[in-house]
């Protein structure tokens, strides 16, 4: 049954404009000068499309998203969203052109209520208005009852599943084109990971957002990309459409570079 | 009653300004994360300018107006030119906003000279309500003040600014991500605090007179108010300010008056013994990281010589041979001042080596060490060698007592009350009887020589102390290497892994705050016997903050760093012979462009230019093409400075 949905979910990704959102093309760059953590990676993105990242710890997962992000001064390649060059904008310039962003260890604000920690976000110069952001909250909240019933409490009174739902409510709040999720089942239970990826669907089906997702779970990817790529050591391999791969061939491909990194960067 | 109804008014305005000075600080330090040294001066130059334009006929509101407009304009540049360049490091942060600091005091001074002021105003003047009369300005003050409170606490919990203010100061990195731009955030939270800091000075400049060299007493109290409150917490700090205020204004009123100074200090400490973490573990718990950085940042690989102890050797040849070539005696007495100051210094580095904390407070060992023996000797006519014998045990005993009550602070905090805590000393020092008051005491020396050394001046003692040096490095350099000593450093690394480990970091802090204190009131004692008299002006807010400027300059872990700053910052105002007006200024202006250039201190700066240099050579004459510059992190957790991870 999961298949078959999903099938129907493809077909409606490839009948949306194949014009690229996102497109990462060469990029390399890393912490300590002169020392790439990443090397020369590419990807891209379409409207409306789920991609996966799949690779373990330290494969250079989050290096990634905070080049394409704008963390990171990328030193080499160009990173083009909307047919903008973003290469050199800085975060809080990229964020209001569209892009939402869950991080690595979700990073609610404990000194903010939950609903203050949804209000936060910077709308993107796409959004509608003050009323279309007051429809949107309301959206989460009814996709999302346990923010409601704790939205005055502080942010850090929720459970980790719960505060990884916060954090994409939050990057939604934004009203953006692409939504990147840095290792949204990071400390979660498998039966909220379910949740997490359900959601993840819907918010794609519904909004036509494209959605990044940066994972170390193989079958996430499975679930609900219509391609991955797979990353180690720094490299990001060809992309890999849906039904192209197979479980298996995922876990040798990313399980086989693992371990020689020897990088001292986080992710 | 009466009387006591009159104390308690006077209390009452005192501790709206107090109130003000606590709130900016908590905004300033807590929300913008900016280390701002001079803030107290800001009260200072709003007091005076508001004085200034008053004098020369603006009116009365245009004039308070006027006062704290000019500080939010020097707060704006100072931050935006100085300060948000080492946001991310809060010890340069720390010296740099001295060196801001030394640069204001002396152009107050300049101005409008160094007399007291007070605002003459048509709010002067009293009302009698039976016998108790009430001052115009109370109601003014303490109006102001509620006005003031009232609309932070709105802007900071309602509006959207406070929340991004809010944001930004928990999480950095987080904000960004969602379109926050923290640093224009940060820089109008400073600005505000800064602003509320000149409030404060225009209204006490209503009531009493300003003293313009009174920074750094201004910026203790504000931070003894906002710490008794919890800092970030408003209401916390209006607690605090009255409580304070009024104990103050209490113990003037009934005859305390020696030990008024001494009353903040009280009521921190009794808030460590029973918060022992601080108020507010946030500001704590995220400067130590900032910290964590600066450790992490300094362990680097490099074949380096300078890294190493042998070079401390190679000084001391130098040292020693250095009077032979004949120097002025002026000159001997600098250098013989800079060595006992090194050995302070080196404390200092023992200190943090042992346990990563940079206190600030050796000033309070030192002073205790060089009193205590003068006491003895001179006072209580003891022997010579017992006195320097107990004078040392105790300083061991204090210094234990005081890292037992600092044993759970880290990072900032721990910086800010070890200050608070040697300048609450000082304060006490000048005041009391005991320790002479303000003249301070003199030793005579009925033992003109020992061992053939002749005390109170001369070339024996310069040697004296260059041996004392040199032992107390070997000293140090034999506990880093001990069993103890490395436990301790891999505390200081970990302290999370430690204790998983079950080693708790308390005993170690205990014994590493002893034996600092002891090496402190070594230079101590040295220092009353190069000079046979000790005053409390040498130990002044700015003579407490030089010592572990020193250590910070030289280079917190560098074995040399301790003796190179010692020597830059002793030699350097030595040679420059200007008067004392521009020397401050120039003094000030070294020492933010030395921490603007070279932040983890001088020695690690010319050692990487070095590695560097020894880099590109390689690179470029063919060996290795490929060769990395040399700045590879070996040890600890690398956290890239510009993200501000949290953990």
């Amino acid at each position: 049954m999961l298949n078959g949905s999903q099938h129907a979910a493809d077909e409606k990704q490839e009948a949306s404009e194949h014009d690229c959102l996102l497109a990462v093309s060469e990029v390399s760059t890393g912490y300590v000068k002169n020392v790439k953590t990443i090397n020369s990676c590419s990807l891209t993105v379409e409207r409306g499309q789920i991609v996966g990242v799949l690779g373990s710890n330290n494969a250079g997962k989050t290096t990634l998203i905070r080049a394409i992000t704008g963390s990171l001064p990328a030193w080499e390649g160009s990173i083009i969203f909307n047919g903008v060059d973003i290469s050199k904008y800085p975060v809080e310039k990229i964020i209001p052109l569209g892009v939402g962003v869950a991080l690595e260890g979700r990073r609610i604000f404990a000194s903010l209520s939950v609903e203050e920690n949804l209000l936060l976000p910077m709308p993107s110069k796409a959004s509608k208005g003050n009323s279309s952001r007051k429809k949107l909250l309301a959206e989460i909240y009814d996709v999302m009852p346990d923010l409601w019933r704790h939205r005055n409490a502080s942010g850090s009174a929720l459970s980790g599943g719960q505060q990884q739902m916060l954090a994409i409510g939050r990057a939604l709040m934004v009203e953006p084109q692409l939504l990147v999720l840095d290792e949204p089942s990071l400390g979660l239970s498998p039966r909220f990971t379910e949740h997490v990826v359900e959601l993840l669907r819907s918010i794609n089906s519904r909004y036509q957002m494209a959605i990044l997702i940066a994972e170390q779970l193989v079958w996430i990817a499975s679930e609900v990309s219509s391609k991955v790529y797979v990353m180690s050591s720094g490299e990001l391999g060809e992309e890999r459409k849906r039904g192209e791969w197979s479980e298996r061939d995922l876990s040798d491909a990313y399980l086989g570079g693992a371990g020689d990194s020897g990088d001292p960067s986080p992710g | 009653m009466n009387e006591a109804i009159q104390v308690l008014i006077g209390g009452l305005s005192l501790g709206a300004v107090y109130f003000l000075l606590g709130a900016g600080i908590s905004i300033v330090f807590g929300q913008s994360r900016t280390v701002n040294f001079a803030h107290g001066q800001f009260l200072v130059i709003a007091g005076f300018s508001a004085w200034a334009a008053k004098r020369s006929g603006v009116p009365l509101l245009a004039a308070l107006l006027f006062g704290v407009v000019v500080v939010g304009v020097i707060a704006f540049v100072v931050e935006r030119l100085l300060l948000r360049r080492v946001i991310s490091n809060p010890f340069t942060a720390f010296l740099v906003s001295l060196g801001i600091f030394l640069i204001l005091e002396q152009a107050v001074v300049s101005l409008w000279g160094p007399a007291p002021e007070q605002i003459a105003s048509p709010v002067n003047g009293s009302w009698s309500v039976g016998a108790i009369s009430i001052p115009k300005t109370t109601p003014v003050m303490i109006g102001s003040a509620l006005v003031i409170g009232i609309g932070l606490v709105f802007i900071m919990q309602r509006s959207r600014i406070g929340r991004m203010i809010r944001a930004s100061a928990e999480d950095a990195y987080a904000s960004r991500y969602n379109g926050i731009n923290v640093s224009l955030v940060r820089s109008f939270a400073f600005v505000a605090g800064s602003a509320v800091a000149g409030l404060a000075g225009v209204l006490l400049a209503l009531e009493y007179p300003i003293d313009p060299t009174a920074g750094v007493t201004y910026l203790i109290t504000g931070f003894v108010v906002a710490l008794i409150g919890g800092l970030g917490s408003l209401s916390g700090a209006a607690i605090g300010g009255f409580v304070l205020a009024l104990s103050e204004t209490i113990g003037e009123a009934y005859g305390a008056g020696e030990w008024v100074a001494g009353i903040g200090i009280g009521l921190l400490i009794l808030v460590l013994i029973i918060r022992p973490t601080g108020l507010f573990t946030t500001f704590g718990g995220a400067i130590s990281e900032a910290q964590a950085e600066l450790t992490g940042s300094i362990h680097r690989i490099g074949d380096s010589r300078l890294r190493r102890w042998g070079p401390v050797a190679g000084f001391a040849v130098i040292l020693a041979v250095l009077p032979l070539i004949g120097l002025g005696a002026s000159t001997l007495n600098t250098l013989e001042v800079a060595l006992i100051f090194a050995i302070v210094a080196y404390s200092i580095a023992l200190l943090y080596r042992l346990t990563g904390l940079l206190s600030f407070g050796s000033g309070l060992s030192m002073g205790l060490g060089a009193f205590s023996c003068a006491i003895l000797v001179s006072s209580w006519d003891w022997n010579f060698w017992l006195s320097i014998v107990v004078t040392l045990v105790l300083c061991g005993v204090v210094g234990a007592l005081v890292g037992l009550l600092l044993s759970r602070t880290r990072g900032l905090y721990f910086l800010i009350i070890t200050f608070a805590l040697a300048d609450g000393a000082a304060l006490v020092e000048q005041n009391a009887a005991i320790t002479g008051g303000s003249s301070g005491l003199t030793v005579t020396s009925n033992f003109d020589s020992v061992f053939g050394i002749t005390f109170g001046s001369g070339e024996s003692i310069y040697y004296l102390s260059a041996v004392v040096l040199a032992i107390v490095t070997l000293a140090i350099w034999l506990i880093t290497r001990s069993n103890f000593g490395q436990r301790a450093q891999a505390i200081r690394e970990n302290e999370k892994l430690a204790a998983s480990l079950g080693v708790g970091p308390v005993g170690y802090i205990v014994v590493a705050f002893a034996l600092s204190s002891v090496i402190a009131g070594l230079g101590g004692i040295l220092y009353l016997y190069q000079d046979l008299a000790i005053t409390p002006g040498l130990f002044t807010a700015l003579a407490l903050v030089s010592l572990p400027l020193m250590v910070i300059l030289g280079g917190v872990l560098s074995p040399t760093g301790p003796l190179v700053g010692a020597l830059v910052l002793s030699l350097v105002p030595h040679f420059l012979n200007f008067n004392t007006n521009a020397e401050t200024y120039v003094y000030g202006a070294i020492i933010i462009v030395l921490m603007l250039g070279a932040q983890s201190g001088l020695v690690p700066y010319v050692d990487d230019l070095w590695l560097r240099l020894a880099a590109a050579v390689r690179r470029h004459l063919g060996s290795d093409p490929e060769a990395p510059d040399g700045l590879l992190v070996a040890t600890g957790e690398f956290v890239p400075r510009d993200l501000s991870v949290r953990k």
